[in-house]
């Protein structure tokens, strides 16, 4: 009776052996291994395509933000120049990844072949794109090849079990939301009437800015806003990936870092180099969240 | 309660499409471009890249180097006498 075998068939007899499921993560993005990052469960979203930079750059904080994104002001982001967090590769080695883009149109079909899972990874994912996105892909390769450059996207879900094969995350027997999320690299001439189109609808929320740091939002102070959440019985309602001002801007020092690191695999007079580094100092970086909502509504019967 | 009111659902948590309509009907301008490089800046750029060129400076038709006549100045490796006061 000692052997583990003999335990195993008295277990699986009484059918006391948890089926071999669906394995789910316990937070929608990959954990750190740290051990001073155990209690880590909320990180900005903006690093969903890059969770080593994100791991590198948060490497000297003494806390992780626990429970709920904390104070927006005390998160110091590492510097850019740290091994791990620039473009990954050899000139020669993006260069063949990539090719010599010459319009934007040829950067667009790079965004394109990446969504439709033909190209691995861009400058700001490392990562080929998940089957996450497959309800949104024909939307972001429309906006794709008409030069809207999306960097990161999830779906908006409402209430699917935690043990969803896709969106799946935490403890079973619960639920999980997301809110549907865009970010993207925007053309100047075409930013204005974005933002009014944005601030027609009250249900959405944005961040622009560009290289330089100059940000516009209607997102008030800035402050967390969950753009994940899930409802576990006997649980708080975990909240374990936001947007928030302070944690963009230090998001939009890498991306732009990210675009003007592949113009510089090219050489310095070829219209490569010239295009890519052109659109990194005029294009603006933009997110946009859609706050979608439950409720009932009692109305008296006429 | 049932009898008296009339429960209105609202619930636009499918509606995962919503941001795309901000996009509808708008293009970025000059997609096919090509970026044409001007000639002077890819020379610029050109002695950018290369410090190293073959070519004898420019002397405006004399053969001063800084101002100093060109039989003033030592040849490599020689020393410069000194200038008596």
């Amino acid at each position: 009776m000692n052997l583990a075998q003999a335990t195993r068939m008295i277990l699986e007899g009484l059918d006391l052996i948890p089926s071999v499921g669906v394995v789910t993560p316990s937070l929608p993005w990959r954990q750190s291994l740290g051990l001073n990052r155990k209690e880590e469960n909320v990180r900005p979203i903006f690093w969903k395509n890059r969770n080593k930079s994100y791991v590198q750059r948060t490497q000297e904080w003494d806390e992780f933000p626990n429970g709920r994104w904390g104070d927006s002001r005390s998160p110091a982001y590492g510097e850019l120049d740290a091994y791990g967090i620039g473009l990954r590769g050899t000139n020669e080695q993006n260069i063949k990844l990539w090719g010599h883009p010459k319009a934007v149109r040829d950067i667009s079909n790079l965004f394109v072949r990446y969504v439709t899972g033909q190209l691995n990874s861009l400058p700001w994912s490392d990562q080929p794109i998940t089957v996450e996105v497959d309800s949104i892909k024909e939307q972001l390769i429309e906006l794709n090849k008409r030069g809207f450059l999306t960097i990161n996207s999830q779906p908006a879900v409402n209430g699917v079990k935690s043990t969803h094969k896709v969106f799946g995350w935490g403890p079973k027997n619960g639920y999980v939301y997301q809110k549907a999320y865009l970010e993207l690299l925007i053309h100047p001439e075409l930013l204005s009437e974005l933002i009014t189109r944005i601030e027609r609808n009250p249900d959405l929320t944005y961040y622009s800015v560009d290289e330089k740091g100059n940000l516009k939002t209607n997102s008030g102070d800035g402050g967390p806003n969950a753009v994940t959440w899930g409802v576990y019985p006997g649980k708080e309602i975990v909240q374990p990936t936001v947007v928030e001002s302070i944690s963009f801007l230090a998001w939009k020092d890498e991306a732009y870092r990210l675009g003007k690191d592949w113009a510089s695999c090219y050489a310095a007079a070829s219209p490569s180099r010239h295009l890519i580094k052109s659109v990194m100092e005029s294009w603006y970086l933009v997110n946009i969240g859609k706050l979608s909502s439950l409720y009932i509504r009692f109305r008296p019967l006429d | 309660m049932i009898n008296i009111c009339k429960l209105a659902v609202h619930n636009d948590f499918h509606d995962s499409h919503g941001i795309f309509s901000l996009f509808d009907g708008l293009e970025v301008p000059d997609l096919d471009e090509t970026l044409e490089i001007s000639e002077s800046l890819e020379e610029e750029e050109e002695e950018e890249t290369h410090a190293i060129s073959n070519e004898k400076p420019t002397t405006n038709g004399t053969s001063k180097t800084n101002g100093v006549p060109a039989a003033a100045t030592p040849a490599v490796g020689t020393t410069q006498p000194e200038v008596a006061n």
